[in-house]
């Protein structure tokens, strides 16, 4: 999978439907009217925090080259190739190391289960979007192969040049 | 998010920071990012198809299931809210009216029932017991459906003005029907226009206008009108028994000053030189938690509106006890009766446990605070009136036309509304400048609390903040009313509920004028407004015909065609205009601004 999620920051508008949906997916009943009855409640690895004036929703870029990965003493988080770290519960001994290292803040130590919790692209089939993006109403968040992101951009860099010279 | 800057205050947030209590601010951080499309009023969630959103990007979706765009849908909202500030209003009313019945001769001022009754254009019938009758029966009339206009606009506004609201279609036939016609209208599949929905939200705020007029008009003859006097605004710790009073409920208010004074001997018996019962947290619903942590408060009634649900959790905390009767429905607090046949029994019983808990208190000694500051309030319409007439017995409004048309005093601003903990506008920056520039300032509301606080609403704010024209008036009324020095740089009105008395002054202004409030040299500010009931204030006071500065956009912005209508369209309609401006110094620009326009319009100095 080299898919990654990317995030247009100025298009967010804080309405927080991409952590419910994140939560919902890692529930037990993947409903959110039972996911707020389970206990203990699933929660969402998806953050959307203030940066006025924007919104910036943060999750787990799956880098390449993680320092979640690298500080992992036990082996439960690990590098599956391009576009996805995951950590593998009960290989995790809570050494909270990954939360410490990680530059985005975007792994959270659950303490009652004493396991490190982030985004694991679990919510998805391999033929699908996860659950955070397909809950965005406005396209902040889209779901995208890294390579195409990368056109994309040089697409709309030429059209502006274009413009600039003409 | 700031925590008001005065050293008081910041003391008492530690306080509550120590202790671990959260209190507004905690959970305003905790809110924060707020969702967007609420902010932009573009979410609805009127019926179980939604809840919708319209993408204000137009990326996703630009309609909801049913097919409403971002227009209607925010115009839904916003008609919404101003039903629900008027339906605030309306029970106010109909609380003073149940009183009004409940008091019967016993009201304060018998003798203003005939000017009341005159004004609505009846003649008054023979004998006190009769009056009351004939007031109370054409205040009922105001509440359902019927084919008139109601009296309390008839009467309370100038005749250009009811043409205006006439031709717009806009002259709400009941007070309660205009609540019911703007939810029924913006109920899913009714009314989809939103130029419509939105003239019914005007209307349902002129309904609201109503309501307050009647209230006022109502709380004057039960209570008598109040009279400008300098007063405390918070407790002193130690020696005196505190019982603060939260939300409005005047009967409630009024019994517990009656049970004082009964038990006001027993209570020295105590150690207490007497109980005092006032505003509770300085008049300002944002500071209620904070003002817990002061530890002097020995009782609390919350009696509806603006009583935050966290205050009981805080005030187990403090230990103290919290009494309502009924309407405020806050769980955990001790519930009494809430008939107005049991006020007088109510206010004893609470006066009684205030009396325990300072006993208590004297065995666990609260903190003190600093001295309490003084502010003159007590100001209406019709003290106003009546301390210029000092001045000119003959034609009390004279004075204060003088002034105007001379220049001295450039126009009038009302500065008033509630505290917004997300909007920390400067009140008393804007008021300083306001006033700098001769513009006579009035004030009412949760606004009102914060100048008192600082110490605005004293005769030493006007010496030091006035400019040369304003300070000359303010004396001269100052000397004519005997207040003890010139008027305070802002005349408190009162209650949110009571910034209608700057209407009637406004009309009374216009009248001798002879001009419509249009033109009038007078706007509305409410820099930090917060609740529905400010947004039906506003709207309203628009649909009179003034400029109504926000300190934040109405939550509309997601339409641009109902932002252009508040902000501009309503203008050629109305005459009344929304101003949201975030950067006070920009705000007083803009309504010293609007000012300068009128005054040139009516052919005065603009400057």
């Amino acid at each position: 999978m080299d898919y990654d999620i990317a995030i247009q920051y100025e298009l967010c508008l804080g309405c927080h439907s991409c952590e419910l949906a994140c939560a919902v997916a890692h529930s037990g009943s993947r409903t959110l009217r039972g996911a707020i009855e389970e206990t203990p409640f699933a929660s969402a690895r998806i953050f959307v925090e203030p940066a006025p004036p924007y919104k910036l929703p943060l999750t787990c870029r799956h880098c390449q080259d993680a320092p979640c990965v690298d500080a992992c003493s036990t082996g439960a988080m690990r590098s599956e190739g391009p576009g996805l770290v995951s950590n593998a519960a009960g290989t995790c001994v809570g050494c909270w190391m990954c939360v410490m290292v990680c530059p985005y803040g975007v792994v959270r130590p659950d303490y009652r289960s004493r396991q490190a919790v982030k985004c694991n692209r679990e919510c998805v089939g391999s033929a699908t979007v996860p659950a955070c993006v397909q809950a965005c109403p406005t396209g902040a968040l889209t779901f995208v192969a890294g390579d195409n992101w990368a056109k994309e951009r040089r697409a709309s860099y030429v059209r502006g040049f274009r413009k600039f010279q003409v | 998010m700031k925590i008001p800057s005065d050293p008081g205050i910041q003391a008492l947030w530690e306080r509550a920071c120590n202790l671990g209590i959260e209190t507004v601010w905690d959970r305003c951080q905790a809110q924060l990012p707020q969702c967007g499309f609420g902010e932009l009023g573009i979410c609805c969630h009127n019926c179980s198809q939604g809840p919708c959103r319209i993408d204000p990007f137009g990326n996703g979706p630009r309609s909801g299931v049913c097919g409403a765009g971002r227009d209607t849908i925010a115009a839904v909202n916003f008609v919404r809210a101003v039903a629900a500030g008027t339906a605030a209003l309306s029970a106010h009313a109909k609380g003073l009216l149940r009183l009004l019945c409940a008091t019967g001769e016993g009201i304060k001022d018998i003798g203003g029932l005939k000017p009341i009754i005159e004004r609505l254009g009846l003649a008054p019938a023979a004998g006190p017991a009769a009056r009351l009758q004939q007031l109370a029966d054409a205040a009922r009339a105001e509440f359902g459906y019927r084919d008139e206009p109601l009296a309390w606009i008839e009467t309370a506004l100038t005749q250009g003005r009811i043409e205006v609201l006439g031709k717009a279609g806009v002259l709400p036939r009941g007070i309660d029907s205009a609540i019911a016609d703007s939810l029924q209208r913006s109920a899913m599949g009714a009314d989809s226009d939103p130029l419509d929905l939105l003239l019914s939200g005007v209307k349902c705020a002129v309904a609201g206008f109503a309501a307050s007029r009647l209230a006022s008009d109502l709380n004057d003859v039960v209570f008598g009108t109040p009279q400008p006097a300098a007063a405390r605004i918070a407790p002193i710790a130690g020696n005196e028994v505190n019982i603060g009073v939260q939300g409005f409920d005047p009967a409630l208010k009024q019994s517990l000053a009656i049970a004082a004074g009964e038990l006001a001997e027993e209570a020295k018996v105590f150690g207490a030189t007497g109980f005092n019962v006032m505003e509770f947290a300085w008049g300002q619903a944002i500071l209620q938690e904070l003002a817990l942590f002061t530890g002097v408060w020995d009782a609390l009634v919350v009696t509806g509106q603006c009583s935050y649900p966290s205050l009981p959790g805080a005030a187990a905390r403090t230990g103290t006890k919290i009494f309502t009767v009924g309407r405020a429905g806050v769980p955990g607090v001790y519930q009494l009766d809430p008939k107005e046949s049991e006020a007088g029994e109510n206010g004893r019983k609470i006066v009684r446990e205030a009396l325990e808990a300072f006993k208590a208190r004297q065995d666990n000694p609260a903190p003190t605070s600093a001295e309490a500051p003084r502010a003159v309030t007590g100001f209406s319409n019709s003290s106003i009136l009546t301390a210029l007439a000092e001045l000119n017995p003959a034609d009390p409004l004279q004075f204060l036309l003088e002034n105007i048309v001379k220049g001295r005093i450039r126009g009038i601003a009302l500065l008033s509304g509630c505290n917004n903990i997300k909007l920390p506008l400067d009140f008393l920056l804007m008021a300083k400048e306001l006033a700098q520039r001769d513009i006579l300032l009035l004030t009412a509301g949760c606004g009102a609390g914060t100048f008192a606080r600082h110490g605005m609403l004293t005769p030493e704010a006007t010496r030091e903040f006035a400019g040369p024209g304003l300070k000359a008036f303010l004396a001269a009324a100052g000397e004519a009313s005997a207040t003890g020095g010139p008027w305070p740089l802002l005349l408190h009105l009162g209650a949110c509920l009571d910034t209608c008395r700057a209407i009637a002054l406004a009309v009374d202004l216009a009248n001798k004028l002879g001009v419509d409030l249009n033109r009038l040299p007078m706007v509305v500010s409410l820099p930090e407004y917060s609740s529905e009931r400010a947004i039906t204030f506003a709207v309203s006071a628009l649909a009179l015909g003034l400029p109504v500065h926000l300190g934040a956009a109405p939550p509309v912005m997601g339409s641009n065609l109902l932002a252009g209508i508040l902000t501009g369209g309503f203008k050629d309609l109305f005459g009344g205009y929304f101003l949201p401006e975030s950067d006070p110094h920009q705000a007083v620009e803009k309504l010293s601004d609007a000012i300068g326009q009128r005054r040139k319009g009516l052919g005065l100095n603009a400057s």
